[in-house]
Order: structure tokens, then C-alpha cells, then sequence
């Protein structure tokens, strides 16, 4: 009856957001601007229950995805708030493949209004997402607004199950003078999933409280020192990590269209862990954090560059140091032709190495293109290459790899927000 | 040993100094003292130790090195006083013989070596590139220990201790250092089971290749020898 409640739901709301999309953006007024974005396309995938390369049963599969979207924002010159709902619909050809059946919800949203010397404001992030998609790291071509790290594992057994991620952060932020500001940040996320928490993959909830001393120190140039304490708590085996973090930021433009940003920081975490015995060991570490990243902005173009070095928590039910290299962008080559591509390179090992059989390298490679045929209206195809491997696991060692192939049509709104790049000369 | 690492130390004051030598009539830019430190450091601690446990059983320990993390901050207020505070933890290796009379038996494992400060300092400036800091502060430092076969040789102890320094900023982006450091909790030994106080000297250079961001290096010379590498995060003069 759940289930089928679920589902009638999710084709009401499917249903809803169609009828809204098409209706709502050529309606779109001045209080709120309105952007529908409806994606159809055919998949291919060589892999898509993720199994090991060294084990049978990899599977050509097909399927149709249909991905609808809203970018909802109002905003005027104190206030902005933006709310984008999305889900995506996963049909597959053969009833083999009925367990990656099923929707992917979520729906991304944030918001500032500002006084005098106080702004307040909101990011949140919610998701139900299949096993499959919601357990691997992806690439967000929303590159000025990046989503949070989701603590994914890429654990894809019992597929048919859901992951929920909630991640809510409001912060208040005080202009203490014209050069500085003094940011208040409370970060709350939680997975769960809808099968229950299993011995490798497990829900959690993470709490971290940060205050940020931002200072311009010229006209171009942004420094901020940050302290955070982060409160991790796994639900499988009650692991739970104290960890606080004192680290310090720098931005700064290198010419009209790069700027260059880095950050450094180091942590202490006290943690509470039980080994395979169930044995509980109390203790601590340090660890450090760091990041390197560039950002191009001009008319054609934009790419983001980041190396970086960073502790999150995980559903694999401790804290994490995750190493990653990140290389997004997009850009128009001719009025009509664009192209977006991502690079993804991630290494997780467990935060203070007291876990090594969840240790983990996942790359995923991606390339977009798309051709205008209308300025709404756009034949769009692309190809995803993930690969995975969990270099210490007692099962499912080896490496694990997947492609996508994917050809469609896409209709997207025009935005008085965020109007298209004009014309290449 | 000890006078080698004192000629290690002024060998490198030496080649920081000559290396900086000719720019000496550069233009200079003032040296913050309101800025975020986060450092990496490699530390060497060469120490023996002996333990009876319990009657015929001697535990030897040796310790060798390690790395670690550090976070030190500053703070300015009115034009010659500075706030000034620190937190650093260390992992380094250590091996041991445990000898009874009926066995021999070797062991390695790590102990944890963490220290902080706080302190209130006082700075003079020597014209626009040369500056003289002072200051007077609490020190506390801790060596904790695993046991091997029941011996205990954790330390933990606290006290008063002052620096002197001079910081040097011969042209624009670069800053010398050399600082001397008197500390209560200076010298550990093991086997007396407590802290000694003593001095360590320090010197190191650092690049700012933006006026706000600075790569540094830093030897330091002691009952622990250590090499900093650090990232200063400058903030200027708050709260303006």
C-alpha cells in the first residue's frame, strides 16, 4: 500500500511539474521567474548494477530516463531565494532490470535577504535517490553554487533500496565594518536509507556548527579564518567523531577572467568506534585539510579547478579524509553548438586510517554535447565513463567499471535571472 | 651532538641572511601580526629511557621522529602589543627491549607529542624592515605514551616562557626570521619522569606571494628538532 502510495505520488508530482513547466514559464512574471527544464533520453549501460570487472553478470542495459525540472527564483535588491525541484524517471527495456526502476527525487534551494548589517540566509539540499545513482559521487555543472559532498560509498548492493540525504545550513552573517564580516554557520545532514543501515553502508547524522571572520583586505582580495566543530554519529555502529577544525581561507582575481582560491586548516577528532568485535576503542587524531582551486568566468566559457584535501562524513560509518581532483566547465564553441565536461577523481580512506576495507578510488569521467535547434530547444548527447575500486576489501575487490551512452532532447525555459550568453561573433 | 646543531642552526641564519643581503635598500612593507598559521611539521627527538616496572624487568625505549600538525595565531592591538597562541600534536615512532630473565623481547609503536602556548607580546620596529618582538607567555607540553609492559613514561606538565625574536622583511614579499625561546617545559626526561626548562633556537624565511598569503620554512633547533613548513593567512589590522 506504501508502495503504492509512493508511486502514485511521485507520477502525481511528475505529472504536476510537467503541467507546471509548460504552463508556468511563459507566464513567468516579475515577482518570480520560472525555468522548466524537461530532459528525455535513451541510456545505454555496460554496467548498470555496478559488479565487479572480475565477476560475471555485467549486462548491456537500455532505458529511458525522463528528467524534469523548475528553477524557481524571486529575488529583488535585498532578497533572493531560489527553490529547484527535480525528478528524474528510470524506465528499463528489460524486466531483468526492474530493481533500477524507480524515480530520483530532490529538490535543491536557497535563499539571503539582507539589512543594513545583517544578512541572513539558507543552502539546503534534499534528496531520495536509487542506490545506484545515490552512492556515487557526481558531477554538478551548477559551478558557482556546488552541492554538498553526500558522504556516498559506492556500496550498490540490494539496489532497489533509496538513499535520503537532507542537508540543511542556515548561517547569519554581521558586517562588523565595511572590511569585515563575521559569519555564523549551523550545517545539519542526515542519510538514510529506506532497506535499513547494513554493516558497510549506514545511515548518519552530522552536525557542524562554524564561525567565519571574513576580511577584505583590499578591494580585490578575500581572507577568512574559520573554526568548526562537527559532530559525526553513524547509526550502524554507533561510531561517533568530535571533530574541530581551525582553518583559513583566501580568494583573489589573477585577471579579468580567473581568479585563484585556496584554503588551509588543520583538525583534531576525538572518536568512539567499535572494530568487527564489536569492540569500542576511544581515541584521537589529527589530520589536516587543504585546498587549491581556479575559476574561469568569461562569456564563452567556465571551468572550475580544484585539488583538494578535505574531511566529510560518511555512510560508510566514519568520518573521512577524501582526496580529490576536479575539472568542470562548459563552453560554447558556435552559436548553436556547447559543450560541458567533467573530471572527477576522488581517494577515500576513514579518518585516521582506523578502517582500511572501506578505502576507496572512483573516478568518473563525463562529456556533454549539445546543439540548438531552437534557443529553448536543444538535441543534447553525452558519455559517462565511473570506475571504482576498493583497493582493501574483503569482498568485491577489484575494480568495477561502467559506461553510458545517452542521446535525447531537452527543453529549457528562458531565465531573467540568469539571461543566455549571447551570440558568438 | 649539541654543538653540531648549534652550527646547523647558525649555518642556516647565515645562508638566510646572505641570501637576502643584496635587496637591502628594496623598498619594505610592514609585517602583520594579526594573522592564521597552519603548519606541517617533521619532527626529530633522539631519546633514551629506562623503566623497572617490576623487579628484574627493564623496559628501554628509544624514540626516533615524526610528523605532525600545528595552528598558531596572532592578534594585534593598540600599535606594539599582540595576543599570540598556539596548538601543535605530533605522532612520532619509538622502539623498545623489554628484558626479563627469561626473555628478551623488542617492540615499536608511537607516542603523542602535543604542546600549546599563550602569550601577550610587545614589538619595537627598528626603521620600516626591521622588527623586534618579545613576549611572555603559558606553556604546557605533553608526551603520552602507550605501555609496553606496564611502564609508564608519560609526561604532562606546564609553566612560564618567553621568546625573543627579530623579523626581518628585506624587500616586499619575503620575511626572515630568527627567534630565541626560553621554555619551562623544554627538555623531557623520560627517565627522571619530568620536564626541564631550557632554550631552543629557531630561524626560517618566509615567501608571501600574495600580501595576504605566505608560504614559510622554519628549522628549529632543540631538545626537539623540528622543520616547519607553514601557510600564514595575514589578515592586517583589525578590526578596521
Amino acid at each position: 500500500m506504501k508502495l503504492i502510495n509512493e508511486r502514485f505520488c511521485a507520477r502525481a508530482a511528475s505529472i504536476g511539474l510537467l503541467l507546471t513547466g509548460v504552463f508556468a514559464g511563459p507566464r513567468a512574471d516579475a515577482a518570480w521567474d520560472f525555468v522548466p527544464d524537461l530532459n528525455l533520453r535513451a541510456q545505454s549501460e555496460d554496467n548498470p548494477f555496478y559488479i565487479p570487472d572480475n565477476l560475471p553478470g555485467q549486462q548491456n542495459a537500455s532505458s529511458a530516463a525522463l528528467d524534469m525540472s523548475i528553477d524557481m527564483a524571486t529575488y529583488n535588491q535585498r532578497s533572493l531565494l531560489v527553490f529547484e525541484p527535480r525528478v528524474i524517471a528510470y524506465r528499463y527495456a528489460d524486466n531483468s532490470y526492474d530493481a533500477l526502476n524507480g524515480e530520483d527525487w530532490r529538490v535543491r534551494g536557497n535563499g539571503e535577504y539582507q539589512w543594513t548589517t545583517v544578512r541572513a540566509g539558507f543552502d539546503a539540499d534534499f534528496r531520495r535517490l536509487r542506490i545506484v545513482t545515490g552512492e556515487f559521487g557526481s558531477i554538478d555543472y551548477n559551478l558557482d553554487t556546488q552541492a554538498p559532498d553526500t558522504g556516498d560509498t559506492g556500496r550498490t548492493a540490494l539496489s532497489n533500496q533509496y538513499r535520503k540525504f537532507y542537508y540543511l545550513t542556515p548561517y547569519v552573517a554581521f558586517t562588523l565594518s565595511p572590511r569585515n564580516t563575521l559569519r555564523l554557520d549551523a550545517t545539519h545532514s542526515d542519510v538514510s536509507y529506506t532497506g535499513g543501515d547494513l554493516s558497510f553502508r549506514t545511515g548518519y547524522n552530522d552536525t557542524r556548527y562554524s564561525a567565519t571572520l571574513q576580511r577584505n583586505t583590499d578591494q580585490q582580495t578575500q581572507i577568512s579564518a574559520i573554526m568548526s566543530v562537527d559532530e559525526y554519529n553513524a547509526n550502524v555502529n554507533t561510531n561517533d567523531f568530535h571533530t574541530v577544525t581551525v582553518q583559513g581561507q583566501f580568494t583573489r582575481p589573477i585577471n579579468q577572467v580567473w581568479s585563484f582560491n585556496m584554503a588551509a586548516g588543520v583538525l583534531r577528532s576525538d572518536y568512539q568506534v567499535a572494530n568487527v568485535q564489536d569492540r569500542v576503542t576511544a581515541g584521537a587524531t589529527t589530520d589536516y585539510i587543504a585546498s587549491l582551486g581556479f575559476r574561469k568566468r568569461s562569456e564563452r566559457t567556465s571551468l572550475n579547478a580544484d585539488l583538494a584535501r578535505n574531511v566529510y562524513p560518511s555512510s560508510n560509518g566514519y568520518s573521512v579524509v577524501r582526496r580529490e581532483a576536479r575539472l568542470y566547465g562548459d563552453r560554447d564553441l558556435s552559436q548553436r553548438f556547447g559543450l560541458e565536461y567533467g573530471v572527477l577523481f576522488q581517494e577515500t580512506k576513514t579518518l585516521g586510517n582506523l578502517n582500511s576495507t572501506d578505502d576507496r578510488n572512483y573516478a568518473d569521467l563525463e562529456l556533454n554535447f549539445t546543439w540548438a535547434i531552437k534557443p529553448v530547444l536543444f538535441l543534447v548527447t553525452g558519455v559517462e565513463y565511473q570506475s571504482q575500486e576498493f583497493t582493501n576489501a574483503v569482498v568485491n575487490q577489484g575494480k568495477t567499471t561502467a559506461t553510458t551512452f545517452d542521446i535525447g532532447v531537452r527543453y529549457r525555459g528562458l531565465s531573467k535571472r540568469k539571461p543566455p550568453r549571447p551570440p558568438t561573433p | 651532538m649539541e654543538s653540531k646543531k648549534t652550527v646547523t642552526t647558525w649555518r642556516l641564519a647565515l645562508w638566510a641572511i646572505a641570501a637576502a643581503a643584496p635587496p637591502l635598500a628594496a623598498r619594505a612593507t610592514d609585517l602583520s601580526y594579526t594573522f592564521l598559521d597552519f603548519e606541517s611539521l617533521d619532527n626529530t627527538v633522539e631519546k633514551t629511557a629506562t623503566q623497572s616496572p617490576v623487579p628484574g624487568q627493564t623496559v628501554q625505549i628509544q624514540t626516533s621522529g615524526g610528523r605532525g600538525i600545528a595552528a598558531a595565531g596572532s592578534y594585534l592591538f593598540g600599535e606594539r602589543f599582540y595576543f599570540a597562541g598556539g596548538y601543535k600534536s605530533s605522532v612520532i615512532d619509538y622502539s623498545g627491549v623489554v628484558t626479563s630473565p627469561l626473555a628478551t623481547d623488542h617492540a615499536t609503536g608511537t607516542f603523542d607529542l602535543v604542546g600549546s602556548n599563550l602569550a601577550l607580546g610587545y614589538l619595537h620596529k627598528f626603521g620600516d624592515r626591521l622588527d623586534f618582538t618579545a613576549d611572555i607567555g603559558y606553556e604546557s607540553a605533553t608526551y603520552d605514551f602507550g605501555s609496553i609492559a606496564g611502564e609508564n613514561f608519560d609526561l604532562k606538565d606546564s609553566g612560564v616562557g618567553a621568546r625573543i625574536g627579530f623579523r626581518w622583511n628585506p624587500r616586499k614579499p619575503f620575511e626572515l626570521f630568527v627567534t630565541g625561546h626560553y621554555s619551562p617545559v623544554e627538555k623531557a626526561d623520560l627517565t627522571g619522569h619530568r620536564f626541564e626548562s631550557g632554550t631552543s633556537v629557531s630561524a626560517g624565511v618566509r615567501w608571501y606571494f600574495f600580501e595576504a598569503l605566505g608560504v614559510g620554512i622554519e628549522y628549529e633547533s632543540g631538545d626537539v628538532d623540528v622543520t616547519t613548513i607553514s601557510m600564514r593567512f595575514n589578515f592586517g589590522n583589525l578590526p578596521l
